[in-house]
């Protein structure tokens, strides 16, 4: 597929973990991404759902190469980064930005405002003058909606928003083709928030920009997302479009994540059918054998905890990775 | 019905190297037994000041005045002995982070029972059938193995589990649960918050809870109060203020949070910041962020009215259309 | 740039209400740091204090009518204050002016604190950046380096150094920088460890920054406060550590002298003539003081968990 902007392939991403004791070290490997697959569109928004330990900070850290992939291919627009040379890589990089998800600890404290926001033009834009830099800068700025006056404050100066539009506007000042925003919503205040999505989806239309947007939360993913992936433990569990998903979610993961989400109204809310999910996410580090979820699925029989379940098209862009799931 | 838990006009101001700020100006709230008061507000609302001051809990640097009564005694003017026989018996709190809140080098039934001990002088064996049966009240599995664990052996869920089995343990008349699920995921919060149900159902507690999470609201409150800059700006009813909206702060957080059975394309956001807390705008403090926004309201600072039967809201203007 | 041009009108009335932010005046972290500094009495007084004496040190013996190495033949030993002859402090056993000689050694003391602990800062800092921020076998080896010289007993390797180089006045910088700076490494080392998990240092990362880049634009101008801080309880242990040596005689060579020096030749005649002993003792004891109350009130100033 020449089209595509961002192909994954079975990525995968270990870490290694410390368990041993005073006088010997152990380390147990752990794959926090287990062969992951998924394609990406030129100005599409894919929402990453998950729960925390699925593993969805480390595959946005993965594509930008922050840590190392232990397997699988990274495509960008045709071209293999995996095993790309040091040199090349700028074409890539500047063409993928990240937005972080804490705003005030993703801002160097000591920088002003414009030398954060410039960063990326230090690096990739070496022959512009100070001035155009500067003037890019303010521009920036403006976009994100933030008055150019500011661009000599420093960080602690803003709020969680104001920062967080710091950080985006930092995002998009190289023009890039794809924004991957790790929680970029979750650390704001709920009315803060609406303004930061509305920010988005602004920009996105605008500057034609594919997102990446990870978040736990399933309502601001389905206002956000063209599709949506969904992630535990680090395997994908399903993958559809957002009106596939909401409507029709096949992965008993998926129903369980969609019924939990509490609905801001009293009457709808309090006549909804729970099903909860019993306990928690088992550890990342010592994963379920055979189908990751069984130990929490109401639906698990014999082969989930035998044989691990492989992902099955059910529809024309809708995989979902259940042995319980017919076609 | 009796007034189980009261306050008076609290005010907490505190101290800074930047001048007073007041973090609670002149609130007045109530809850009943049985019953569910939502404290609703963005952060830095004063909505956890207020709570942790009736906790005795105020730093250092605070001052409050008013009237906290609990039963008809005023737990600002205890001293701290009384008060200490109060706390974690007749008044109890859940925290948001477990982790925190929790002792790390203490076993978690070691820790309930110091309070059990401390306020009910239980012996060893009684405390001990009392503490496995309210764990397997909260749904703990394996009880007996859970007590022996340390807090960083549990998972987060487990962990709220145990916070609110400590605030059970005594049987208090008032549960606090400042943001009880915010630090947990999606599907354990929803655990959570069906146990907190029937922990209202079963017990009788009157249960306050803080969020800022409407759709946490919409399940489990009677009543809800909306804080803004460290005042109640509309409280009453919780289908009264979810489907009655009076005050335009409670409208403006009600038509951005995203909701899972709408599906809109522009999300209606409240403009600006938060305002800063020593430095509150002049009249109503919503006034800069109002988008009804008339001449008075940066003049006249709005008190709270009644609209309907126990619907109050602090608004200049009659808004009743959605 | 025209890209951006177009829309920056649409976003104008969202920026109109942050605006409000105008009247604020900007202020850095450092700026609003020297403020607290100055808020904090004991702190500037002290500050004050160390430009006064660094000022009378090196300016004062301008003034005096007497050098330090000039003995008057006409007091050949240790005489009380006298303001007709030019001695306002008196003279020492061999005749020679005490002022002149207290400032002359304060010169020396404020030297050696000052280079002794820019060497210190120097390695210590490069050292302890590269090993925190490059982690793996490039730590490991230079902290194995670090706690073996930690080993080597600090007065072994001084004497050693004096026996095989001869004494010399700028060989006992480096030797008190060289041994300065291994505390420093682990300090900076820590802070760098702490700050390369932190958020900024991945979206640096992300904006293409060498790390090179990193290591001088993100993390030292982050580790500088607590470095600043360190750097003012080390000169006093430094003036401290040279007076040590001058009192073993390992230190500076007569007729120069330093505060250590002249309190060591001031104890040996300790009865006879008091004076000797406590006047230099009083200036070394303010200037220590000083540094200590500055980098603590330094220390309150810089704390970031106020912000």
């Amino acid at each position: 597929m020449k089209d595509n902007l961002l192909d994954i392939e079975n990525v995968t991403v270990k870490y290694k973990v410390k368990n041993g004791n005073l006088f010997f070290n152990r380390y147990n490997d752990f794959k926090a991404i287990d062969r992951v697959s998924f394609t990406l569109a030129p100005s599409e928004t894919l929402g990453l759902v998950g729960e925390s330990g699925c593993g969805k900070s480390s595959l946005a850290r993965a594509i930008v190469k922050l840590v190392r992939l232990e397997s699988g291919k990274v495509t960008w627009l045709g071209k293999d980064w995996t095993l790309s040379q040091k040199n090349e890589d700028s074409q890539f990089k500047e063409n993928i930005q990240l937005v972080f998800q804490d705003p005030l600890a993703s801002l160097n404290p000591r920088m002003t405002v414009s030398e954060i926001i410039s960063e990326p033009l230090e690096n990739y834009r070496r022959e512009l003058t100070s001035l155009q830099k500067k003037e890019l800068v303010k521009q920036a700025m403006e976009t994100v909606g933030l008055s150019s006056s500011m661009i000599n404050r420093y960080p602690h100066e803003f709020s969680g928003g104001q920062c967080q539009r710091i950080g985006i506007a930092r995002a998009i000042i190289l023009k890039p083709k794809l924004i991957i925003c790790d929680e970029p919503v979750s650390a704001l205040d709920v009315s803060i928030q609406a303004q930061v999505i509305n920010l988005l989806k602004d920009l996105q239309r605008r500057f034609n920009i594919a997102l990446l947007f990870i978040s736990h939360d399933l309502s601001v993913v389905k206002h956000i997302s063209d599709r949506v992936m969904v992630l535990y433990l680090g395997r994908v569990m399903e993958i559809a479009s957002v009106n596939d998903l909401f409507s029709n979610p096949t992965h008993p993961y998926s129903k369980a994540l969609l019924s939990a989400i509490p609905i801001p109204d009293p009457i709808s809310e309090r006549q909804r059918k729970r099903d909860n999910l019993v306990g928690d996410a088992p550890s990342p580090i010592f994963p379920p054998s055979g189908c990751v979820f069984r130990t929490r699925c109401r639906n698990s029989t014999n082969i989930c905890s035998i044989k691990e379940p492989e992902e099955k098209k059910i529809k024309l862009g809708h995989r979902v990775a259940c042995h319980h799931v017919s076609y | 019905m009796s007034r189980l838990f009261e306050i008076k006009n609290l005010s907490v101001i505190f101290d800074t190297a930047d001048g007073t700020i007041r973090a609670v100006n002149n609130i007045s709230l109530n809850v009943n037994q049985g019953e569910c008061l939502a404290i609703v507000g963005e952060s830095g609302s004063g909505k956890s000041q207020t709570f942790l001051t009736a906790m005795g809990l105020l730093a250092d640097n605070g001052r409050s005045s008013g009237i906290i009564n609990l039963n008809g005694s005023n737990l600002l003017e205890m001293k701290r002995k009384e008060l200490n026989k109060l706390r974690g018996n007749r008044i109890a709190m859940i925290f948001q982070d477990p982790m925190t809140a929790l002792t790390p080098h203490m076993k978690v039934g070691e820790q309930i029972r110091e309070v059990l001990v401390h306020h009910q002088g239980a012996g060893k064996k009684d405390s001990y059938k009392i503490i496995k049966k309210m764990f397997e009240r909260v749904n703990i599995p394996e009880p007996d193995k859970r007590m022996q664990m340390y807090p960083h052996e549990l998972s987060g869920g487990l962990r709220q589990r145990v916070m609110i089995a400590m605030a059970l343990i005594c049987k208090p008349d008032v549960i606090i649960a400042d943001e009880p699920t915010t630090a947990l995921d999606v599907t354990v919060q929803a655990q959570i918050m069906d146990l907190l149900k029937e922990v209202k159902t079963e017990i009788g507690a009157a249960i306050i809870l803080i969020t800022h999470d409407l759709g946490v609201v919409a399940g489990i409150a009677d009543r809800v109060a909306v804080m803004y800059a460290g005042s109640v700006v509309e409280s009453g009813d919780v289908f009264e203020i979810f489907y009655n909206t009076k005050h335009p702060y409670t409208l403006g957080l009600l038509s951005c949070s995203l909701s899972l059975d709408k599906k809109i394309d522009f999300l209606e956001a409240i403009k600006g910041q938060p305002p800063n807390p020593n430095k509150l705008p002049n009249g109503c403090a919503f006034n800069p962020r109002c988008n009804k926004v008339k001449a008075i309201c940066k003049e006249k600072e709005p008190k709270l009215k009644f609209r309907q039967q126990s619907h109050l809201s602090a608004c200049h203007f009659e808004f009743g259309v959605k | 740039m025209e890209f951006f041009k177009i829309f920056s009108q649409s976003s104008e009335r969202n920026s109109k209400s942050l605006n409000s932010f105008k009247d604020v005046e900007e202020r850095s972290l450092w700026s609003t740091a020297i403020q607290r500094l100055i808020l904090n009495r004991a702190a500037f007084v002290s500050a004050l204090l160390i430009i006064f004496l660094a000022f009378i040190c090196f300016v004062g013996p301008y003034f005096l009518s007497w050098s330090y190495d000039e003995i008057d033949w006409d007091l050949i030993e240790a005489t009380p204050p006298n303001i007709n002859n030019g001695h306002y402090l008196g003279t020492d056993s061999l005749g020679r002016d005490l002022l002149a000689r207290i400032l002359q050694g304060g010169q020396v003391s404020f030297q050696v604190g000052l280079l002794a602990t820019m060497v210190a800062v120097i390695i210590g800092v490069t050292v302890g950046s590269l090993a925190g921020f490059l982690g793996g076998w490039i730590d490991q080896v230079l902290m194995r380096i670090v706690d073996i010289l930690y080993v080597i007993p600090l007065m072994f390797f001084i004497i050693i150094l004096m026996v095989i180089f001869g004494r010399n006045f700028y060989l006992m910088f480096i030797a008190i920088g060289f041994v300065e700076w291994l505390t420093m490494s682990r300090i900076v080392r820590g802070q760098t460890m702490a700050l390369r998990h932190r958020e900024f240092i991945d979206s640096a990362r992300v904006s293409g920054s060498s790390n090179t880049r990193i290591i001088l634009k993100h993390i030292i101008p982050n580790i500088l406060g607590v470095v600043i801080v360190y750097v003012t309880l080390t000169i006093p242990q430094v003036i401290l550590l040279e007076s040590f040596l001058s009192f073993l005689g390992l230190g500076v060579q007569p007729p120069m002298t330093s505060w250590g020096a002249l309190i060591s030749e001031g104890a040996r005649e300790m009865e006879i003539t008091p004076r000797t002993l406590i006047v230099p003792a009083l200036f070394l004891s303010t200037a220590l003081f000083s540094f200590n109350f500055l980098g603590d009130g330094l220390r309150d100033a810089l704390d970031p968990r106020d912000r």
